[in-house]
């Protein structure tokens, strides 16, 4: 009889936990089927020079002011590149939270230009596995300058486009990186010699320092440098530190190319690391909400 | 003849088990708000996940920290990246009994007041709570809600000095779940 009474002590003690347990298990269950869908990937939809595959939320605007300083190793007259800049100003928005397009007008080569880009997919973990967020991003360029070129000034020109399949991995919550295969056209290049068309692949790395703080390091390779441009370039590589504060993200790096816009970094940066050829740069990205009604909110 | 009353006693408990009934939602509401004078944040999170064992008063909520959608530019990013740091702690649960439950009458449609006594987790802190709410017993669902507030030093939820006066310490939190019968699916 006792035998019988430790066995029923047991089986209502074991009911007891399942009664709990099992509305435990049952929410756990609900909860692993949530997909977990990776964010935060970068940090800005900038890397330091290159896009990253992050996009302005649907409804924000973003105001972004970048800056290129002169090449450190232009001396103390020139207060190691301080005295010299060329600058971007941009306006950017979220259409969806998929879709961003954005126009700028940069100072080099008076540079209008426009962008889109788009989510494809995103990295996911738990019931659906994605390993990487793929997104694709369109520029196009319209160069401003007085014309003072020989030939006849027509409109497509002044023309360059830029294509990027960007595709980035967060390998955990302070590790991402990019690779960023690019194709760049121009509708009008200096020599018969140099090639309308040529490819890029960048490779970028994020690491974060604090919750606020991140490292990048970003480079674009570019075979047959002599194709791209009569005058020696050399491929973009670049340093930078991203801050954040509350609605900024400041992005302050160091790199070799002094031009913004995607055709113009990657076919014209003229400057080396290995000589001083260094320039300070900074984004600053200041986000506006300009359309707030998709942001459902529980009644009172 | 005790292998048989062992064997009656574990159908019975078998039937016991198969017996409770649980209601259940997934579109439960969850709405708090961080409110200082330089800056009111506020998010809601409109998938919730809500299970209550009807026999017992066992109640079992949980939700992804991602699904919680923002009114402010940024504040799902920050939300996520800085303060509840969703990669690391996805989930919210709250694991809880309501008090008293037996002497609710399941069968009458009317408003009950009541106390869970419970655990909440999130940000990989787990603490003791004690909630009061309001359980609606209606035709063909439960309508449960509360209003509680929970303090992020708890949570040990950190807040730069930069940014110290437009955190809230202590945070309200709304609660709104319609249940309904859960089918098993």
């Amino acid at each position: 009889m006792i035998r019988l009474l430790i066995a029923l002590m047991f089986l209502f003690n074991f009911l007891k936990i399942t009664a709990q347990d099992d509305i435990d298990n049952l929410l756990n269950e609900e909860l692993e089927k949530i997909p977990d869908y990776t964010t935060a990937t970068f940090k800005a939809t900038r890397i330091i020079n290159g896009h990253s595959i992050e996009r302005m939320q649907k409804g924000d605007l973003d105001f972004r002011i970048a800056h290129r300083f002169g090449t450190i190793n232009s001396g103390a007259y020139n207060f190691y590149g301080l005295d010299y800049s060329s600058n971007q100003l941009g306006l950017e928005y979220g259409f969806s939270n998929k879709f961003m397009a954005g126009i700028s007008r940069s100072t080099y080569q008076k540079t209008f230009a426009g962008f889109i880009k788009y989510s494809i997919v995103r990295q996911c973990s738990g019931s659906k596995n994605i390993p990487v967020s793929i997104s694709y991003f369109s520029g196009m360029y319209i160069n401003s300058l007085s014309w003072e070129n020989n030939r006849k000034d027509f409109f497509s020109s002044r023309l360059a486009y830029a294509h990027q399949l960007l595709i980035a991995r967060k390998f955990s919550p302070a590790f991402s990186a990019q690779i960023s295969p690019s194709l760049i056209h121009r509708n009008l290049v200096s020599d018969k010699d140099i090639s309308n068309d040529f490819v890029a692949f960048g490779l970028a790395v994020r690491q974060k320092l604090t919750v606020r703080t991140a490292i990048n390091i970003e480079y674009f390779y570019i075979p047959n440098l002599e194709k791209v441009s009569k005058i020696k370039i050399f491929c973009p590589l670049s340093l930078g530190l991203d801050i954040e504060t509350g609605g900024h993200v400041f992005q302050v790096f160091i790199t070799n190319s002094f031009t913004i816009n995607e055709h113009s970094f990657l076919s014209e940066t003229t400057d080396n690391w290995f000589d001083g050829g260094i320039h300070l740069g900074f984004n600053i990205s200041r986000v506006f909400t300009i359309n707030s009604n998709n942001r459902k909110n529980i009644k009172e | 003849m005790r292998i048989l009353l062992i064997i009656t006693v574990f159908f019975a408990a078998m039937f016991f088990c198969k017996a409770q009934n649980k209601m259940f939602t997934r579109t439960g509401k969850v709405y708090f708000i961080s409110k200082t004078s330089i800056i009111n944040i506020d998010g809601t999170n409109n998938r919730t996940i809500c299970f209550l064992d009807t026999k017992t008063g066992e109640i079992a909520a949980g939700m992804a920290m991602k699904h919680f959608e923002f009114t402010l530019p940024l504040a799902e990013e920050h939300f996520n990246e800085n303060y509840v740091e969703s990669d690391k702690y996805p989930n919210a649960k709250l694991s809880g009994k309501i008090n008293n439950f037996d002497k609710i009458d399941l069968n009458e449609q009317k408003t009950n007041k009541v106390e869970i006594i419970g655990k909440l987790t999130f940000h990989g802190v787990t603490n003791d709570i004690k909630i009061t709410g309001i359980l609606e017993i209606k035709k063909d669902k439960y309508i449960a809600s509360s209003e509680f507030e929970i303090n992020i030093d708890d949570y040990k939820i950190k807040v730069p000095k930069l940014v110290d006066e437009k955190v809230a310490k202590v945070i309200p939190v709304k609660v709104y779940f319609e249940l309904f019968p859960h089918t098993g699916k």
